[in-house]
């Protein structure tokens, strides 16, 4: 069944791509069975599919080790560089307002899912098997923007300085700390 | 004073030589997003979708329809869009030089107020493929004639009987792992056998 997604990390920039597509096999039915020359979706394929995949990058600079991270002192009024990068991940993949969590709330919705969709389809008799096909592909095209205008929200908590109990229009609600790009400064030097 | 005779633009995507109704099916060629597609959507591209006509106003899950839909370029510079069938484009898809791909998406509302995907088909083109492509200049529009199927669906996810809003979709992507904003059309009353 389609419902979850392969998180893979990426690293370089802070970012979340998705292709939300899924693939399918179609059959017209042959041979004696009552159902002879109606078509049906047999297979939809997701997560193992190679097409289809949740990544997200986090910029190497928000990890331990690195100047930047260490400059994030949490002191002064700078936030924490841990916290720094947990709310990154959060933000890009995490199950509270994460892009994956919308990707996964999304999906998860009958109407949008591509199982729930093509599984109850059948082609008549006279509908070639092409025209059948093209019209579960129409479906499925139709969910992945669906899908990728959910996950593409861009919740409060995009702006790393806050964490996922962030609230819009309460500026102080999960704000953790402010950033402290170069030239670094006091006490975080 | 000379009277001028806009003639109407049309695609029709009646399939020609279709084949057995058992006959075989095209596997539809995928592009490989992995590490190109970006997981944002571009902005809905500058046309207006209109269903123009329907040649009924009642259909059945399994029935036969046609519809012309009327794509306009409604901002300042063309657009190209796909005009073959994808599985008439053949293969290549996937690879350079650049290719669209258009999913036409007919929905339906049904009485409870539940969104159903109807019907759809996809196209495909490419400006360097001759005749697989139909450019609208600014202003210009190009009827769309779909004839296709009304989905047959089992159980209780199956549109319900009664009176129903029919409309059409119209989304855009490319080889290059773009996809744009679907336009949508107005809606249409129609009315809908599906479960009872």
């Amino acid at each position: 069944m389609i419902g979850t997604a392969r998180v893979r990390r990426k690293g370089r920039r802070h970012y979340s791509t998705w292709e939300l597509t899924a693939t399918f096999d179609a059959v017209k039915l042959d041979g004696d069975a009552p159902n002879k020359g109606l078509s049906y979706v047999t297979a939809i394929r997701h997560a193992e599919d190679a097409l289809v995949h949740f990544s997200y990058e986090i910029a190497p600079d928000l990890e331990p080790g690195t100047t930047f991270y260490a400059r994030q002192c949490g002191q002064g009024g700078f936030i924490l560089g841990s916290v720094y990068r947990s709310n990154g991940y959060e933000h890009e993949s995490g199950t509270q307002k994460g892009h994956y969590q919308q990707y996964r709330d999304k999906l998860a919705e009958p109407a949008v899912n591509h199982a729930k969709y093509a599984e109850p389809l059948w082609g008549a008799v006279s509908q070639t098997l092409q025209t059948f096909r093209d019209m579960v592909q129409g479906g499925i095209n139709s969910r992945r923007v669906t899908l990728m205008n959910a996950a593409g929200v861009e919740a409060c908590n995009a702006d790393f300085r806050y964490d996922a109990t962030c609230t819009p229009g309460n500026p102080n609600q999960g704000f953790r700390g402010n950033v402290n790009y170069p030239p670094y400064q006091p006490p975080c030097q | 004073m000379g009277v001028g005779v806009q003639t109407e633009r049309v695609l029709d995507l009646t399939p020609r030589g279709d084949g057995p109704a058992g006959g075989p099916s095209t596997i539809r060629e995928e592009v490989d997003c992995r590490g190109r597609g970006t997981g944002r959507i571009g902005p809905a591209p500058t046309l207006s979708l209109t269903i123009a006509g329907l040649d009924s106003s009642e259909y059945s899950m399994g029935s036969q329809f046609v519809a012309d839909l009327r794509v306009k370029n409604v901002g300042k510079a063309p657009v190209v869009l796909p005009s073959v069938l994808s599985h008439d484009f053949g293969g290549g898809f996937g690879l350079p030089p650049h290719a669209l791909e258009a999913t036409l998406v007919i929905g339906g509302i049904d009485a409870q107020g539940r969104e159903h995907t109807l019907s759809g088909t996809v196209l495909r083109g490419s400006p360097s493929r001759l005749g697989t492509t139909e450019s609208l200049d600014p202003g210009e529009s190009l009827t769309i004639r779909f004839p296709g199927w009304i989905a047959n669906v089992d159980g209780p996810s199956a549109p319900v009987t009664g009176e129903a809003k029919l409309f059409a979709s119209l989304i855009l992507s490319d080889n290059e792992c773009r996809t744009w904003q679907r336009v949508t059309s107005q809606r249409v009353d129609i009315r809908l056998r599906g479960r009872e």
